[in-house]
């Protein structure tokens, strides 16, 4: 009875019968000191402060939270959450990105100033979802430009890798841009029979979401320049500035990424910086497996076809040339997604 | 919620890290006192105070305002420590921090001895209450810092430990029983006279 007669929460009956009954007996008045004692020094104990470094440490862990979140598969949300916008969006997705714009486009031709471009003008965007031919999806802004820089790819061998053309980005005419999701009729027989793939271990899409306070954003945005060319990069996404924000994403080869980001963040303070690794093996082992089937399937209806001439067969046979151009095209895109590792800043 | 709290949590939902941190910032103590108070060492604190402050983070895009902030954070803080004092039960840890009913000198008061006397005695009557709430089963501790620390209701308790209100009351009369018997003695021991004897 003491205990709830402590919190007030007995009813005016019985709070009477225990105040009669306390007055009555000193052996539990006694006892009901020392409780209400006992438990108002529990309730007068201090607040205490954490030690020095706790929050320190506290968002250190935070942040390397944000990274091993982001390997598993709701790193696409997470990440979308983090800044709320949607450019990041778009590069975050880069997993299987193939998204190739000519440097000069950024900087005009004397290699010095840098520009930023103008997307609605000259920007050439193609994204596809691996896996999942129907959900790429095209966005060519460019409609003065035909295909023009289609035209000229199929002539090279293997054409899709685009690691040729991060090592030459700013010979690149202003403008040209060149894609290497879309299977190129043509070429898929050559390239599909020499395609060997890579090891699928340790294929990785590095992604690394810088945010940092600058001076001045103009300022900040040429040295980003600078950086990204010196270190053999490329734009991944245009600037774009709104409310004093400034966002821009680049893409520089994996090999010089440590060094390039190590450069940004000297161009003020760094607010946040989060790495982002999606493990793209699975999806590579996935894709080699489907490839080894379907040249099996096609040297099987291949020899068929050698004894007689099977209209089904034949429609068969072409369904699986062109499920194998998908398969060889997606895991041109996962090798060439691990080449680089993508930069995404956002000066405040 | 204050509207500044409220923008703040908003934001922070949003991934953005600096108002998370400011969040950090006004709850630490809270936390850390919670945190301390279940745990009884700075280390297990400062610990399970970090590993909460994690939880939160990750489970803010589901709060949705039913509780007050403060409330549900403290929730989840008590949470954190149950779960890591059950997992100790099933594997008992030996803790230097661990000490009998005689004796102990906590982190607390070894580290405020240069204090003027009052302060002391003050902090070393705290220090006892600690060290009495230490030595509870976790179930009464539980129950005690969440009735007298975070000034819980019957309800809030019963939901969350997932007792009936019957057995939160008559838990909470045992808990608060045996920490008046194991204060009580120590003040015999804390007695003036006593202490001159020692």
């Amino acid at each position: 009875m003491l205990s709830p007669y402590l919190d007030g929460a007995l009813d005016a009956a019985e709070r009477e019968t225990v105040q009669a009954h306390l007055a009555s007996c000193p052996a539990c008045m006694k006892e009901w000191e020392e409780l209400n004692l006992s438990v108002s020094m529990l309730q007068e104990l201090p607040e205490i402060a954490p030690p020095a470094g706790f929050r320190v440490g506290l968002m250190e862990k935070i942040d390397q939270l944000s990274v091993a979140q982001t390997q598993d598969k709701r790193w696409f949300n997470r990440v979308a959450g983090i800044t709320g916008k949607t450019w990041y969006r778009t590069a975050a997705v880069a997993a299987v990105m193939a998204m190739t714009l000519g440097l000069a486009s950024l900087w005009e031709k004397d290699g010095k100033q840098f520009i930023p471009i103008d997307p609605k003008t000259h920007q050439d965007v193609a994204v596809v979802v691996p896996g999942d031919k129907d959900k790429s999806r095209q966005v060519n802004q460019d409609n003065t430009q035909p295909d023009s820089s289609q035209k000229e790819q199929p002539a090279k061998p293997n054409g899709g890798t685009s690691g040729s053309e991060e090592q030459k980005p700013a010979q690149t005419q202003s403008g040209q841009s060149s894609s290497v999701n879309t299977p190129k009729q043509g070429e898929d027989r050559k390239t599909v029979e020499n395609f060997v793939p890579q090891k699928s271990e340790g294929l990785l899409a590095r992604s690394v979401s810088l945010k940092l306070d600058v001076q001045d954003l103009i300022t900040a945005l040429k040295a980003v320049g600078s950086i990204t060319q010196n270190n053999h990069g490329s734009l991944e996404v245009p600037y774009e500035e709104k409310d004093g924000t400034g966002t821009v994403a680049v893409r520089i080869p994996a090999a010089a990424a440590d060094e390039a980001v190590n450069e940004l963040q000297q161009l003020g303070v760094v607010v946040s910086r989060v790495p982002v690794n999606q493990d793209l093996s699975v999806r590579h082992k996935q894709a080699r497996e489907s490839i080894e089937q379907l040249m099996a399937k096609k040297q099987e209806l291949e020899s068929k076809l050698a004894g007689e001439d099977n209209a089904e067969l034949q429609k068969q046979l072409s369904a699986v040339n062109a499920n194998l151009a998908d398969q060889v095209n997606l895991i041109k895109q996962l090798e060439t997604r691990s080449t680089y590792t993508i930069i995404s800043i956002t000066l405040i | 919620l204050p509207l500044e709290d409220q923008l703040l949590v908003e934001r922070s939902k949003k991934g953005d890290r600096e108002a998370f941190e400011h969040l950090v910032k006004m709850y630490e103590n809270k936390v850390y006192t919670i945190a301390y108070r279940l745990m009884g060492n700075h280390a297990d604190a400062a610990d399970l105070a970090q590993d909460a402050f994690i939880k939160i983070y990750q489970a803010l895009p589901n709060f949705r305002g039913d509780s007050s902030f403060s409330t549900w954070i403290y929730h989840i803080t008590v949470n954190v420590c149950r779960d890591e004092l059950r997992k100790r039960q099933r594997r008992p840890t030996f803790s230097l921090d661990e000490t009998t009913e005689n004796g102990s000198t906590p982190n607390e008061l070894r580290s405020t001895m240069s204090t003027p006397e009052e302060e002391l005695e003050r902090t070393e009557t705290q220090a006892m209450v600690q060290q009495c709430l230490n030595n509870l089963s976790d179930d009464y501790r539980i129950i005690l810092v969440m009735r007298e620390i975070q000034e819980m209701s019957y309800e809030e308790i019963a939901e969350i430990l997932g007792l009936s209100l019957g057995t939160v009351k008559s838990r909470l009369s045992r808990a608060r029983n045996a920490l008046k018997e194991k204060i009580s003695k120590q003040m015999e021991l804390l007695s003036p006279g006593h202490r001159l004897a020692k």
